[in-house]
């Protein structure tokens, strides 16, 4: 029997209790030095307590025409785009993503490079989702690549990552909310109003109303929407497979735009799309027969293909 | 995601009690109370003393509710980093730390027979023995990550290091760790059937008696802090 560090580690640093009432007394004791500090600003919402604890699980959402339409207004950012254009024959630098010098500390969530090659050079497209990003990223950038020097590098605000940056503007529309003043049925409503405000429809919403284990009520809230996944191109990071996932329901239809020399598309589970071929060699029409998540992949030259850049163009009819 | 959910609510609940509403106050320090009070159980002595500190913390916290900054990190990794302060200041006129070897001893082994029950609490008593032996630096960073369940960003954070650097030193301070006990646990063995051998013979080797390797494993204890 040889258990593993970390479960013995675990173990070994297990916390003791506190003593019985202790949490309660620093409660109470901090709320009535809370009642004699001056607040920054008086607050104004009519909210008289704030009972229950908003556990918010939201679940990102999205139809094709809001995939670039991210707000700009929100305080919480996204995430950025960088497009780098290397001239015909100009090798693709090698370890990108670390050249940006950016870390789960910036709140790095996920880095999708894209490379497609072309008789007029190589378009490098880089997704950086991030919530804590330096101004100016593309002196990061040369400053590590000197082959970069003097090539035009873009930086955009990122639209690429729909489900997470509507999931974040969902989430942070929401949590403004004080559903604890409202009964369940106001309480769905205020939640829908806020949500078609956005823009965002047809979304199920979901609110409990438990007792949490200190007896204190909670609220729970749950947004759900269908999602018809917009390029959540799959293994693009790594540059060596070409996918697509899409999240479809029956009656969706969406189309995929495939790399110029993809000599065979494969999908994954025929009994729930249906591919053709659309009205340009480089469209694919995927019309979606049953519910399901249905990953359609490219190959060139019968090997995965690679610089492979996949999105969906229009989404459900 | 749900990290990242926690820290959006915390931030709402910081952002309402800095305006004054004390509710949103009791309800953040709700949340913080289970993971402030914890991080001091696991590296003071007495829980009286990490009772202090953590009414300590949110003294401060009350007092600078308004001097959180959004763009340096998650709230509850801002408060762990009061507490971190706060322990280090208490260490530093204090001898009261836990003494890492001690907490094998402490801890009572859930496990299902009395032999593997044995059997884990020699394993406990080994590791915390390595755990007790490494840097204090290193130990650290296994506190945070399997006591207190931290992210390596947000260790990263407490300790101004990268992410990477975090996750690179955890991962070979828990390679070293496994080594040093398979290592160990070879030396046992052997030393278990030699004795066994002599036994069989009828003439124990000298300084070789029944057990001898068993208690040896616990001797020489390092008493180091956390």
């Amino acid at each position: 029997m040889f258990g593993s560090e970390e479960g013995l580690l675990a173990r070994m640093f297990r916390a003791r209790e506190a003593t019985p009432g202790h949490r309660q007394a620093l409660e109470n004791e901090l709320l009535a030095r809370f009642q004699t500090r001056q607040p920054i600003a008086p607050r104004s919402s009519v909210t008289k307590r704030y009972r229950p604890l908003i556990a918010a699980s939201l679940l990102a959402v999205v139809a094709a025409g809001a995939a670039a339409a991210a707000p700009t207004h929100l305080d919480v950012e996204v995430g950025r785009s960088i497009d780098i254009h290397l001239p015909p024959g100009a090798p693709v630098p090698e370890n990108l993503g670390e050249a940006f010098h950016l870390t789960e500390a910036n709140g790095l969530r996920k880095i999708a490079i894209r490379v497609t090659a072309e008789d007029a050079g190589t378009d490098i497209h880089v997704d950086l989702l991030a919530n804590d990003l330096p101004a100016q990223l593309a002196p990061t950038l040369r400053a590590a690549i000197p082959a970069l020097a003097s090539v035009p590098i873009e930086e955009k605000p990122l639209s690429a990552s729909v489900r997470t940056s509507m999931g974040k503007r969902v989430a942070h529309e929401l949590f403004d909310l004080d559903l604890d003043t409202l009964s369940v049925e106001e309480a769905q409503r205020a939640v829908e109003a806020r949500l078609a405000a956005q823009g965002i429809t047809g979304a199920d919403v979901k609110i409990e109303r438990t007792t949490g284990a200190d007896g204190k009520p909670e609220t729970k809230l749950k947004v759900q929407k269908r999602e018809i996944s917009l390029g959540e191109t799959e293994g693009a990071g790594d540059g060596a497979h070409g996918m697509a996932a899409l999240h479809l329901a029956p009656g969706d239809r969406a189309r995929v735009r495939i790399p110029f020399d993809a000599g065979r598309i494969d999908v994954e589970d025929r009994s729930i799309v249906d591919v053709t071929p659309s009205d340009t060699p480089r469209l694919l029409t995927v019309r979606a027969l049953a519910a399901g998540k249905a990953t359609v992949q490219v190959f060139a030259a019968g090997e995965p293909a690679r610089s492979v850049s996949l999105e969906v163009v229009a989404g459900a009819e | 995601m749900m990290r990242w959910l926690r820290d959006m609510r915390q931030r709402t609940l910081l952002a309402k009690a800095t305006r004054g509403d004390a509710a949103a106050f009791r309800a953040l320090y709700g949340e913080l109370y289970p993971l402030v009070f914890p991080f001091f159980s696991r590296r003071v002595r007495r829980v009286e003393d990490a009772e202090d500190l953590a009414a300590r913390v949110f003294e401060r916290l009350l007092a600078r509710l308004d001097d959180f900054d959004p763009a340096r990190g998650p709230v509850a990794t801002w408060v762990l980093s009061i507490a971190r302060n706060a322990l280090i200041d208490f260490l530093r006129t204090s001898h009261e730390a836990v003494d890492v070897a001690s907490l094998a001893e402490v801890l009572p082994d859930p496990g299902p027979g009395a032999h593997e029950a044995l059997e884990r609490g020699e394993e406990m008593a080994v590791l915390a023995r390595l755990v007790a032996a490494l840097d204090a630096a290193e130990r650290e960073l296994l506190v945070f990550r399997f006591g207190d369940g931290l992210a390596h960003a947000e260790i990263a954070r407490l300790v101004g290091a990268t992410p990477a650097a975090v996750r690179k030193r955890i991962s070979r301070t828990l390679r070293e760790l496994k080594n040093e006990r398979r290592r160990i646990s070879a030396t046992q063995r052997h030393e278990e059937a030699r004795n066994d051998r002599g036994n069989a013979a009828g003439s124990p080797a000298p300084g070789h008696e029944p057990g001898s390797a068993k208690r040896s494993s616990h001797e020489g204890a390092h008493h180091v802090r956390i």
